[in-house]
């Protein structure tokens, strides 16, 4: 069907997709519904694909972009919704629900989901800054600066962890 | 020694592994000399590692059965079958209700419909009181009418003659329709009974055949026959009229 790409390819993608979309997600039925639309749309646009780019990376990007419509679908939905509620439901998942529930990837989940894409795509995933501006559809710079901040958010939320667990249980 | 010193996405970059030769080979040299910067790089090596280890075995789970590339191009391909079948029903409905639609349309004004009423209002118009008057053409000689109607329609049928059964032309008339010109006849017995012969191009919306209508005490029967149509309209409870209406439609009954 698709001329650079095969069933094969994908496959062995999968792993790092579902990754991705998790890091995105954070939940791990949403994560699985973000690959399978991503997959959906990669499969019946294959011939769009610009042909010098990186199958993942291409990927990446088109799973990005579903995640972010879906998030602003959410955003408006919940707008529409408190018209009639009158406030604004708590969106936020409760901690059973999350699946990235080891330690080391709670402070990575409280992280915004542009730092967690981004720092997936350049530290796990090992993109070029180049290839994490295009599947993130931002300029270079923006690249550094988000990274930059990301790092240092994520280094704040790893420091002040360890003095305060006990506590919190004693509450 | 030099200058040189990175900024803060520098030694981001230098930790991802992300600058070309020189600016690595400056950056090396950077950091021999300043001990916090290295471990600020180191630092953020480490933290990259960190998180590449605590998302090696994410997800922990088998990938799912229905995320397989076969299975979603199988899946693509049946629901793109059933778009195109509930696109076709859509449209075959569509189309069976504009033309069903249509159909009414075209019975419920079929009905209301009078074919060649303007025949029988020039009747009621201009065959009363004195024809004479009222008319263009005023002329008995039969050969001048047909020439006059000749004059204006094209391949008009040739003027009936009614002087068999007493009506003999009196003179003619142009009329307007919406598709050009109509022209009637006038005829008139010796007892100053008048009948109206008709012609008149089809208008747009019906075409009928051959048929009658009596409207009131007006017979009207028309036909169509080339290019036109015609209409004769005479008095219909009339015993000199009767023969001549059986002339014009000759399978007429007896009455």
């Amino acid at each position: 069907m698709s001329k650079d790409f095969n069933d094969n390819d994908l496959r062995e993608l999968l792993p790092r997709l579902r990754r991705f979309a998790l890091s995105l997600t954070r939940h791990e039925n949403s994560a699985d519904d973000l690959v399978q639309s991503c997959l959906e749309r990669a499969l019946s646009y294959g011939d769009r694909r610009r042909d010098d780019g990186d199958l993942r990376a291409w990927l990446f990007q088109i799973m990005y972009r579903r995640f972010v419509d879906g998030q602003r679908r959410a955003k408006r939905y919940a707008g529409l919704l408190s018209l009639f509620a009158g406030r604004e439901e708590e969106l936020a998942p409760s901690a059973e629900d999350v699946a990235m529930s080891r330690a080391a990837l709670k402070d990575f989940g409280k992280l915004p989901a542009e730092q967690r894409a981004l720092l997936v795509l350049v530290s796990v995933e090992g993109l070029s800054y180049q290839e994490a501006a295009d599947a993130l559809d931002i300029p270079l710079g923006t690249v550094m600066s988000r990274l930059s901040r990301a790092r240092k958010a994520l280094r704040a939320l790893n420091e002040g962890q360890p003095a305060t667990p006990s506590l919190r249980i004693l509450k | 020694m030099n200058a040189f010193s990175p900024s803060e996405h520098d030694l981001h970059a230098y930790a991802d592994g992300q600058v070309d030769e020189t600016l690595r080979r400056q950056i090396e040299t950077y950091l021999e000399s300043h001990p916090e910067a290295a471990r600020e790089v180191e630092l953020l090596r480490q933290e990259s590692q960190r998180l590449r280890a605590a998302l090696d075995n994410v997800p922990a789970t088998e990938t799912p059965a229905r995320l397989d590339p076969f299975r979603i191009r199988r899946e693509l391909r049946a629901r793109s079958q059933r778009r195109m079948a509930v696109a076709a029903s859509l449209v075959l409905t569509l189309s069976l209700g504009t033309l069903g639609g249509w159909q009414l349309r075209d019975m419920s004004m079929r009905k209301t419909y009078l074919p060649m009423a303007d025949a029988t209002q020039a009747y009621r118009l201009f065959a009363v009181g004195d024809m004479a008057q009222k008319a263009d053409m005023k002329t008995d000689q039969p050969a001048q009418l047909q020439s006059w109607l000749n004059h204006h329609f094209v391949q008009a049928a040739p003027m009936p003659d009614f002087s068999a059964y007493g009506f003999r032309p009196v003179g003619g008339r142009l009329m307007a329709s919406d598709k050009g010109a109509a022209a009637m006849v006038m005829y008139q017995n010796d007892q100053g009974q008048a009948i109206v012969y008709y012609v008149r191009p089809p208008g747009e919306l019906f075409n009928f055949g051959t048929g009658n209508r009596k409207d009131g005490n007006l017979l009207t029967q028309y036909w169509r026959q080339g290019r036109y149509f015609y209409a004769v309209v005479s008095p219909a409870d009339s015993p000199s009229t009767l023969p001549l209406q059986r002339a014009v439609e000759p399978d007429r009954p007896q009455s």
